[in-house]
């Protein structure tokens, strides 16, 4: 169920491929025109984005992680992003890349991703373990009571119901 | 009231040991043997001496003792203490305390005692003594009646009148014979019979003085008989009187019972001692062996009268004119052919099968209805499995109704079996050919035969109560519903004496005191006796034994018993109580609360202390109690139910945890990273938007 319910993540090589000819000339101009008429923009995207572009190269069929890891990625590359807006054309292109801080900062929120893409599974089931035994523990006290009150042949009784309803 | 009501209300009283008295020296001038050193009070007034045996007067089995009356103490008694090798004749003890027959010793009370030593419960039977002591003394008559005749005619008349008196009650004495006969005056004028309750019928009786048909049968089998076999023992005795001692053959029962067949009666006691010529017709009358031509009363009557009596001659007294060859003998009667078959079963079985019997019976005695009866029974047998001792034994009664049924080593009449079986039981011996006669119709056949005896009204339920395993079926219904004289032989109070139903739970909580009892309280003997005297009405009570759970058992038992004692009381047992509560513990576990069942389990060990059946019963079988329990029981095993489902809900999910969080991680952490993203976006907006 949950193979099938996952989602494939974005794949950039095959979706290039996928492309017609005339389609991947008409992306390449795109490009060059956007990198010429914007390129503060591009620099910082395709500079800040590198953890995410490595992902989706690296593990194409992952959504999970390149949304997560992408994600955080975005909201670090943000505040250089519209810093670059506050001032464009102010060769803060130069500025970011002699910034070593912000390259840290852009490319640590793509590790905080990393981090939460890998560990939150393990808190989550260490937590979710913590709380069922607690729960059982709570249902066994319950039932070690009731037989004592009642007698063994009641949770034989009921086990033997379940079996048959199973 | 009926017979066993005025039984069970003369039984019914209590016993009471006293400390020892100076016990008599003699009676009548004979020595008392020392035996015990008790004495015992029965129904407040009659006090019997253990410490004082009167062995010159037991009888028929039983030991006699002393006995005083409180009220009336120039009265002479003895009290007759009933072994256990038998059983006395219960059913009519109550006609013969009523009888004041001067030919019969007066029984004046009877009832039950626990011997002093022992501590076993037997029957007794109080009577008045005998003043002039035994007629016969070691074997030799103490009156000369040879030399007077009207003497003689007198005591023979005396003992006819009183068969003629047992007959108008329908009962029988079944045990006159010499040293049954005792003067009941110090003047030695009055001759009476004395007892014939302590134990079965005929089965103390020598083989010379009981009739063919009843020496035929098992002693233990012989039956209460009719008038004719005390005619016959009266016949006998009276011989034995007037020759001036007991008969003795130096012969046994068996080669008696042959020479009687052989020759008759009369010839063989003729062979043996020498017949008066004046008493000869007499004798004749009173031992033939065709009861129905035995005289009576008045026969005997006319022959003192001096008037010409006829020894009667019928049809089946002739000699048939053929032979049939048996064992290399020759045997013409009726009953001679049976005696014979019986002790030649494989050559007899032959002669049936080859249709000489047949042959026999249309050429020889000329009963062609007889032969025909006989060749149908051939033809069963020749297309069924053989069963050489039923052919025989059917074809037995057809030929000689009179006799008793013999069937494999069995031999007896109906009325008798019953006491046969009781007594096979009570010692511990096997009972597979009993149960084999009551799977057959041969009783059913036997009473079809009579002309004046009417069968059982359930004799057809025998074959079904014999099949049926179930407690209060088999054999022990059968005995106890044929023969109003056995007690219970329930194996649970071995010593007591337990004559009707009222008496079960007295001698149930006196045995569980003696010895601590685990066994259940009940047994086959005990349910079949109770069904037997209380009729239907504990049908319902019965079904609950049949379960096979033990709770269900419990209950009914308790619920019988605790019947019972409302009914008959009485009203405390406090033995029985205990260890009914022991056995209803099943009932306890009716209950699904243990705390409830703890509560029970104190409140009965209270209450047992009460002795009162219905307490514990009415404290276990709480309607309310139990429909709470129910309730509660319902809507806990729902609750645990869901517990159970949750839990394994949980378990099933901890399973597979791995998994499905790192599913449910992933996508709250793509959510996180979504807002974040959104949060950074906003936020760098508006930074941008407010610069």
């Amino acid at each position: 169920m949950m193979d099938s319910n996952k989602k494939s993540g974005f794949n950039l090589i095959k979706a290039v491929k996928g492309f017609s000819l005339l389609q991947k000339v008409l992306l390449a101009f795109f490009l060059v025109i956007l990198t010429i008429v914007s390129f503060p923009i591009v620099f910082i995207l395709i500079f800040g984005l590198l953890p995410t572009i490595t992902v989706m190269y690296t593990a194409p069929d992952n959504y999970d992680k390149q949304l997560i890891i992408g994600c955080f990625n975005i909201s670090g590359v943000f505040f250089y992003l519209f810093g670059l807006l506050a001032g464009f054309g102010e060769g803060v292109t130069n500025g970011i890349a002699d910034n070593i801080f912000m390259i840290i900062v852009m490319l640590s929120t793509a590790a905080i991703g990393v981090i939460v893409y890998s560990e939150l599974p393990n808190l989550y089931a260490y937590i979710y373990k913590i709380s069922a035994q607690k729960r059982i523990e709570k249902i066994n006290a319950r039932l070690e009571k009731l037989r004592e009150e009642w007698g063994e042949e009641l949770v034989q009784r009921t086990k033997s119901q379940n079996e048959k309803g199973n | 009231m009926s017979e066993e009501e005025l039984l069970t209300q003369h039984i019914n009283q209590e016993t009471e040991s006293t400390p020892q008295t100076d016990a008599q020296e003699t009676v009548l001038g004979m020595p008392l043997s020392k035996e015990t050193f008790k004495k015992v009070l029965i129904k407040d007034r009659f006090e019997i001496n253990f410490d004082a045996s009167i062995p010159w007067l037991n009888n028929n089995g039983a030991t006699a003792y002393a006995v005083s009356d409180r009220i009336d103490t120039a009265r002479k008694l003895f009290a007759l203490v009933c072994d256990g090798e038998t059983s006395p004749r219960l059913s009519i003890l109550p006609y013969l305390k009523s009888i004041d027959n001067p030919a019969l010793l007066k029984l004046v009370e009877f009832g039950t005692v626990c011997l002093p030593e022992t501590k076993k419960h037997r029957m007794v039977l109080i009577y008045e003594m005998p003043l002039g002591g035994k007629v016969f003394e070691n074997g030799v008559c103490t009156l000369d009646f040879k030399n007077n005749h009207e003497k003689f005619k007198n005591v023979i008349l005396s003992f006819l009148v009183l068969s003629e008196t047992l007959k108008s009650m329908n009962i029988t004495h079944r045990a006159i014979r010499p040293d049954n006969l005792y003067f009941i005056d110090e003047n030695k004028s009055e001759i009476v019979i004395g007892d014939c309750i302590a134990a079965f019928p005929a089965y103390y009786q020598p083989a010379v003085y009981e009739a063919i048909d009843s020496l035929y049968a098992d002693k233990l089998a012989r039956g209460n008989g009719n008038e004719k076999n005390d005619i016959y023992s009266i016949g006998m005795t009276a011989l034995a009187l007037y020759v001036g001692h007991e008969i003795s053959t130096n012969i046994t029962d068996a080669e008696t019972l042959r020479l009687k067949i052989r020759k008759s009666s009369f010839s063989f006691i003729s062979s043996v001692e020498k017949i008066p010529t004046d008493f000869s017709s007499l004798f004749k009358g009173m031992l033939n062996d065709d009861s129905g031509l035995r005289w009576g009363y008045s026969q005997v009557l006319s022959f003192f009268s001096g008037k010409q009596v006829s020894l009667g001659n019928n049809s089946s007294s002739e000699r048939p004119k053929r032979a049939l060859n048996i064992d290399g003998e020759k045997v013409y009667m009726p009953r001679d052919v049976v005696y014979s078959m019986h002790n030649n079963i494989s050559e007899a079985y032959d002669l049936i099968i080859r249709g000489k019997l047949s042959d026999w019976a249309k050429n020889g005695l000329e009963n062609e209805k007889l032969a025909s009866q006989i060749d149908a029974i051939v033809k069963q047998e020749l297309s069924s499995a053989g069963n050489k001792d039923l052919t025989i034994a059917r074809i037995s009664i057809l030929i000689d109704h009179s006799l008793p049924i013999r069937y494999r080593n069995i031999s007896f009449f109906p009325d008798g079996i019953a006491k046969a079986v009781f007594h096979e039981m009570k010692n511990k011996k096997s009972i597979k050919d009993y149960n084999d006669i009551f799977s057959t119709d041969l009783i059913k056949l036997w009473y079809q035969m009579q002309e004046s005896l009417r069968a059982p009204g359930n004799i057809t339920e025998f074959r079904v109560y014999i099949m049926r395993s179930e407690i209060g079926y088999g054999i022990e219904r059968i005995i106890y519903d044929i023969d109003n004289d056995l007690p219970c032989i329930s194996s649970l109070f071995e010593n007591e004496f337990v004559s009707s139903a009222p008496q079960v739970l007295k001698a149930l909580n006196a045995s569980f005191e003696q010895t601590n009892i685990t066994s259940q309280p009940y047994d086959r003997s005990i349910i079949a006796f109770l069904r037997c005297k209380m009729g239907k009405k504990i049908d319902n009570y019965l079904a609950g034994l049949y379960s096979n759970r033990s709770e269900i058992k419990a209950s009914a038992i308790l619920q019988l018993y605790s019947m019972m004692q409302t009914k008959f009381g009485p009203s405390e047992l406090v033995n029985l109580a205990r260890w009914l509560v022991n056995y209803c513990k099943p009932m306890i576990l009716v209950y699904h609360n243990k705390k409830y069942q703890k509560y029970l389990e104190k409140e009965l060990v209270k209450i047992y202390q009460h002795g009162k059946l219905y307490e514990i019963l009415n404290l276990l079988e709480n309607e309310a109690a139990l429909e709470k329990d129910r309730n509660d029981f319902a809507a806990i095993l729902n609750e645990v139910n869901l517990l159970l489902l949750e839990k394994n809900k949980i378990s099933d999910y901890m399973a597979k945890l791995g998994e499905s969080a790192r599913a449910s991680a992933l996508k709250l952490a793509s959510f996180v990273s979504v807002l974040v993203m959104i949060a950074s976006f906003a936020y760098n907006l508006i930074s941008w938007v407010l610069n």
